[in-house]
C-alpha cells in the first residue's frame, strides 16, 4: 500500500516545475443497501482512495484522477511532461492564493457504523401500502488536501433513504437525507411515500390544459435540480444556460429566493473548502427575484469580472446545498388558494429543447393530486409538464415555510425546498 | 493487471456462488469550449469487485487497493452483507444455470489514441466551424478509455476483454435576431483514432449548424391536423431504446429499479402481446462489429447473442441476466452489464434498433399527401413506465405531396408506446446507428449504447401534444 499525502503529492509536482497544483486524496467508505418488492435485493460496500492531482504551468493546465494508486508517479511525471506541448487555456486565471482558515466542522462518524441492512429493514416494515422499493445509503469519506498555498483537511458523513411505495394503481416517493444518524427517519419516508400511494387509488387520465401547480418538497426539488447547470458560470459562458445574460435582472417572482450554501450544518454536501481550497460559503443566486450571481472558481470569477463563490470544480463551478427560501405560508394554506391545480408529488426527465431559453419538459411520476376550489377531489395520470422555466420561476405564487432536504436519484444535489405554488402552468398528453 | 488476485477473491471465498471483477482503465477527458481547451483530464483506474450469494442473499463489494488484505476485507464483507440480507428475506435470491466460457476477446485500435494530440483536433474541429452562420456557442466533450477486465466465478466462466472506446458531445447554439436554436450531438465509436476520423465530424456538423440557421430563418409552424410522420433513423432509434428496450428489460418488470428508473409498461405474462402493426420488428445485439455498445460476453460470463424484443408487432423477448433469467425461469441472454469495477452487473441494452423493411427512403416521401419528416429530434423523455414519450423534432420538414417543403419549427411528436408503434405503416430497407449513453442503475452506471433503425410512416399522428 502506497502511503499517500497530498502535501507531498504537491510538493512532489512543484519540484517537477508546475507554477501551481493542488491535491485532493479521498478515502471513501459508502454503503448501499437496495430493495424492492419488500425484500432487499442487493446489499453493497464501496472502498475507494481516489487521487485528484490539478497541476499547472503558465496557461496550461492538466486534471487526473487515480485509482491505480502504484501509478502516481509514473502518472504524475507523465502529466507534468504533457504540460509543455499542451494548448493554452485563455479560460485559465490561476487558483485561489490563500492562506486560508478552516472552521470546524462536524462529522458523524457513526453514520460510518451504522448498520444499513437493518436500518433498511425497519424502512421496509414501516410500509403500509402493498410494495416498497428503494435505496438507502451510507457515506464516509476523508479528505486530505493540498494546494501550492493551502492545506486542509475534512470528514464527511451522510445518510440517505429513497422509497417507493406502490398499490396497484399508485405509487408515492419519500426521501430522508441527514448530516447525522439521530436525524435520519427512514421509517418516515416509507410511511410518507406509502400515504401518497394509498391518496392517489383510482386516477383518472389527466387532461390537457392551463392549470396552478403545487409542488411538494420533493418534486419542486427535483425539478430544480434538473436545471441547476444554469447557474454553474461555466455553462453559462457555454450558452447552456437560461440565465445567460440576466445578471441583476428580473428572472423570477419577487417570492422568489435561492442561495448556494456550502456550510450549513445539516446539509449533506457540506464541505470546509472547494476544491481549490477556498473555505465554502453562503451566496444568494436569486433575491427576490432578482439574478444576483453564479457560482464561480477562481478562473471563472475573473472571466466574469467577480469573485470566486468557492463552488469550483477545478472546472465547471458546481453547488453545494441549495436553499429555497421558505414563504409565510402552510401548506393547508397553499392547498386553498387553488381553484383548479395539481398537487404534484414527484417528477423525472425533465429536459430541455434549448438551454438558452429554458423551454423544457418534464414527467410528474407517482402520486399526481387534483385540486378543485381549494380541496383535494381525486388523481389523475400520464400527465406532462410542457412550459418554460422562466416563466415558471416568474409565476411562483406563494411558499410553505418549512423545507425538507431532497437529494435522490433523479436530484444530483441536495435541495432544501418548501411547498411551492405556481400559476398558470401548461399540462400537455398523448395524442394517440 | 495482476488475475491473480482475482482468483485468490475466488479461493477466500465461502459463498454458495461468488465471481470476481477486475478492472483496469486509462482515459482522457478534453473540453473545448468556444475555440479554448477548458478542460484536459487524464484518468487511470483499476480495482476489483467481488459479488456473492449465501443462502439466498446477494452481497457485493469492492476496492482499488489490490492487496490481499483488501481483498479478504472485501469478501469478508460481501459475504457478510449477503447473509444479513439473507436473514431477513423471504424470497430467495438466485441465478438461472448457464453455459460457462473461457474466451478472450480485443478491439485493436490501428491509430493508437496516446498518439494523437486530440486537444489539437478538438480545436481544429472548433475553428472549421468558427465561420459558419450565426454559430455563437460551440462546446465539445471528448472523452476515450481504454479498459480492460478479467471476469471469473465459481462455475468456471473465465473471461478477458480489452474495448477502447471514444465519444464525443457536440452542443451548438444558434442565433439569429434574438431567436435560438440549439442541439446536442452525440457520436461514439468502438477502436482507436481511426474510429474518431470515421465519424466525419468536419462534414456532418457544419451540416447540422445549417439545419439550425435555416430553421431560424425559414422554419414553419407543424400542421396541427392528424397527418403521416416520417421519422429518421434517430428518431426511430430513440423510440426503439426508450419505449421498447427499456420496458422489455426483465428487472424494470419485476420492480427492481422501480425507485430509480422506474418501472415497466409490460408485466411477465404479455410475452406475445401485440403492442403494434406487423411492420414492427425491434432487435437487440451486441455483437455488432465496430457498435458503441459491443460486447461478445457480457459481465456474467454470458456469451452475447442477437435478441428480437419485437416480431411481427408483438413481444418476444425480454432483455436477462441471470438474476432476472432466474425469477422468470426464462435464463439469461447475455444482457448484464456493469460500467465499472465498482458497479453491479445489471440488465442493460446495447444496440437496439427497428429492423428494416422494403421501402426506399424516397418512396415513403413520396407518397406521402400530406405529412413532416422528422429527421432528428432534441427535447425527449418519457414516463417511468415507458408509455407516455415526447420527441420533439430538430431537423424536420414539412411534406406536401410527395415533395419536400420547408423546415418545421421544433414539431412535437407525443405518444403512447402502442399508439406510436400500432400507426407503423412503411418501413424503409436502410438502417442507421446512432452512439447514446443510456442511464440506470443505482449509484448511476452510464452504459454506451447505440440505437437507430431505418426511415418510418406514422400515419394520422396529430403533432403539437395536446396543448392546453
Amino acid at each position: 500500500m502506497v502511503e499517500l499525502s497530498a502535501s507531498r503529492l504537491v510538493k512532489e509536482a512543484s519540484s517537477m516545475g508546475v507554477d501551481e497544483a493542488v491535491c485532493q486524496i479521498i478515502n471513501e467508505k459508502s454503503q448501499q443497501v437496495r430493495f424492492s418488492r419488500n425484500e432487499i435485493t442487493v446489499a453493497k460496500e464501496f472502498n475507494t482512495v481516489n487521487a485528484d492531482i490539478f497541476v499547472a504551468k503558465g496557461n496550461r493546465n492538466t486534471k487526473f484522477t487515480l485509482q491505480n494508486l502504484e501509478k502516481i508517479e509514473e502518472d504524475m511525471k507523465r502529466a507534468v511532461k504533457l504540460l509543455d506541448k499542451m494548448q493554452e487555456s485563455k479560460d485559465y486565471h490561476g487558483i485561489a492564493h490563500g492562506p486560508f482558515e478552516y472552521r470546524k466542522r462536524r462529522c458523524d462518524m457513526s453514520i460510518a457504523q451504522a448498520d444499513a441492512v437493518g436500518l433498511t429493514h425497519e424502512a421496509i416494515e414501516a410500509c403500509e401500502a402493498e410494495r416498497i422499493a428503494g435505496v438507502l445509503y451510507t457515506r464516509y469519506q476523508e479528505v486530505d488536501f493540498a494546494s501550492t498555498f493551502t492545506e486542509g483537511s475534512d470528514e464527511r458523513a451522510y445518510i440517505e433513504i429513497s422509497c417507493r411505495a406502490s398499490e396497484k394503481d399508485s405509487s408515492g416517493h419519500g426521501v430522508s437525507c441527514s448530516a447525522t444518524l439521530k436525524d435520519f427517519n427512514g421509517v418516515k419516508a416509507a410511511e410518507d411515500a406509502s400515504d401518497l400511494a394509498k391518496k392517489s387509488h383510482n386516477p383518472v387520465k389527466g387532461e390537457e390544459g392551463h392549470y396552478d401547480l403545487l409542488f411538494t418538497p420533493l418534486c419542486f426539488a427535483t425539478l430544480m435540480s434538473g436545471g441547476l447547470y444554469s447557474v454553474s458560470a461555466f455553462f453559462v459562458d457555454s450558452g447552456i444556460s437560461f440565465f445567460y445574460g440576466k445578471i441583476g435582472k428580473k428572472v423570477a417572482s419577487e417570492k422568489f429566493t435561492m442561495v448556494n450554501d456550502g456550510m450549513m450544518e445539516n446539509g449533506i454536501f457540506s464541505t470546509k473548502f472547494d476544491k481549490e481550497g477556498v473555505p465554502t460559503k453562503r451566496t444568494p443566486i436569486i433575491k427576490e427575484g432578482v439574478l444576483e450571481n453564479f457560482l464561480h472558481n477562481t478562473s471563472t470569477a475573473k472571466k466574469f469580472g467577480t469573485e470566486t463563490t468557492a463552488n469550483a470544480g477545478l472546472d465547471a463551478p458546481e453547488p453545494q446545498n441549495v436553499v429555497i427560501a421558505g414563504g409565510g405560508k402552510s401548506t393547508d394554506d397553499l392547498v386553498s388558494e387553488v381553484k383548479k391545480g395539481l398537487l404534484v408529488t414527484n417528477t423525472w426527465y425533465t429536459r430541455f429543447q434549448n438551454f438558452m431559453t429554458g423551454d423544457f419538459s418534464t414527467i410528474p411520476r407517482d402520486a399526481i393530486l387534483k385540486i378543485e376550489d381549494g380541496a383535494i377531489t381525486g388523481a389523475v395520470r400520464n400527465i406532462r409538464i410542457s412550459d418554460n422555466m422562466l416563466r415558471l420561476l416568474e409565476n411562483v405564487d406563494g411558499l410553505s415555510r418549512d423545507q425538507e432536504q431532497i437529494h435522490w436519484w433523479e436530484c444530483d444535489y441536495p435541495v432544501f425546498s418548501p411547498y411551492v405554488l405556481v400559476k398558470d402552468i401548461n399540462i400537455t398528453t398523448s395524442t394517440k | 493487471m495482476d488475475e491473480n488476485l482475482a482468483h485468490y477473491a475466488l479461493q477466500q471465498s465461502k459463498a454458495d456462488y461468488a465471481e470476481a471483477r477486475m478492472e483496469e482503465l486509462r482515459g482522457l477527458q478534453a473540453v473545448v469550449k468556444n475555440g479554448n481547451l477548458d478542460i484536459y483530464q487524464l484518468a487511470s483506474q483499476h480495482g476489483l469487485s467481488v459479488r456473492v450469494i449465501i443462502d439466498g442473499g446477494l452481497g457485493f463489494a469492492s476496492t482499488n487497493t489490490l492487496d490481499k488484505e483488501s481483498i479478504n476485507h472485501v469478501v469478508e464483507k460481501a459475504q457478510k452483507l449477503a447473509r444479513a440480507s439473507a436473514a431477513r428475506n423471504k424470497e430467495k435470491i438466485g441465478l438461472s444455470d448457464e453455459k460457462m466460457h473461457t474466451a478472450s476477446y480485443e478491439i485493436p485500435q490501428k491509430k493508437n489514441l496516446e498518439d494523437i494530440d486530440r486537444s489539437q483536433e478538438l480545436l481544429d474541429l472548433n475553428n472549421h466551424l468558427q465561420q459558419e452562420k450565426g454559430l455563437v456557442f460551440q462546446l465539445y466533450q471528448y472523452t476515450d478509455e481504454d479498459r480492460t477486465k478479467y471476469y471469473i466465478n465459481t462455475e468456471g466462466a473465465e473471461i478477458r476483454s480489452r474495448i477502447p472506446r471514444i465519444g464525443l458531445l457536440a452542443i451548438l447554439t444558434v442565433i439569429e435576431s434574438n431567436n435560438s436554436e440549439q442541439c446536442q450531438l452525440q457520436y461514439g465509436g468502438i477502436g482507436g483514432w481511426e474510429t474518431f476520423q470515421g465519424l466525419n465530424l468536419f462534414e456532418r456538423l457544419p451540416e447540422e449548424v445549417r439545419v439550425l440557421y435555416r430553421i431560424l430563418k425559414e422554419g414553419v409552424k407543424a400542421p396541427s391536423e392528424p397527418v403521416s410522420i416520417i421519422v429518421g433513423p434517430e428518431v426511430a432509434g430513440i423510440t426503439a431504446h426508450e419505449s421498447c428496450g427499456h420496458p422489455l428489460e426483465a428487472d424494470r418488470i419485476l420492480g427492481r429499479e422501480a425507485a430509480q428508473a422506474g418501472e415497466s409498461f409490460v408485466n411477465p405474462t404479455m410475452i406475445g402481446t401485440t403492442i403494434g402493426s406487423e411492420l414492427v420488428n425491434i432487435a437487440e445485439d451486441p455483437t455488432i462489429e465496430g457498435s458503441y455498445g459491443y460486447y461478445l460476453y457480457d459481465d456474467e460470463g454470458i456469451k452475447a447473442r442477437k435478441r428480437m424484443l419485437i416480431k411481427e408487432g408483438k413481444i418476444n423477448e425480454f432483455l436477462s441476466n441471470r438474476e432476472t433469467g432466474y425469477a422468470l425461469n426464462g435464463g439469461s441472454n447475455g444482457a448484464a452489464r456493469a460500467m465499472a469495477f465498482d458497479r453491479e452487473p445489471i440488465v442493460r441494452m446495447a444496440n437496439t434498433y427497428f429492423c428494416a423493411g422494403d421501402y426506399t427512403q424516397d418512396e415513403l416521401i413520396e407518397e406521402t399527401k400530406k405529412g413532416v419528416l422528422m429527421k432528428s429530434f432534441t427535447e425527449w423523455n418519457i414516463d417511468d413506465t415507458r408509455f407516455n414519450q415526447r420527441y420533439i423534432g430538430r431537423e424536420a420538414y414539412l411534406i406536401e405531396n410527395g415533395e419536400i417543403g420547408p423546415p418545421v419549427v421544433r414539431p412535437i411528436l407525443e405518444v403512447t408506446t402502442t399508439g406510436f408503434y400500432s400507426s407503423v405503416d412503411a418501413v424503409a430497407d436502410e438502417i442507421v446507428l446512432y452512439a447514446g449513453t443510456c442511464g440506470k442503475g443505482d449509484p448511476v452506471q452510464g452504459a454506451p449504447t447505440s440505437m437507430g433503425g431505418p426511415y418510418m410512416r406514422l400515419k394520422d399522428i396529430r403533432l403539437g401534444g395536446v396543448r392546453g
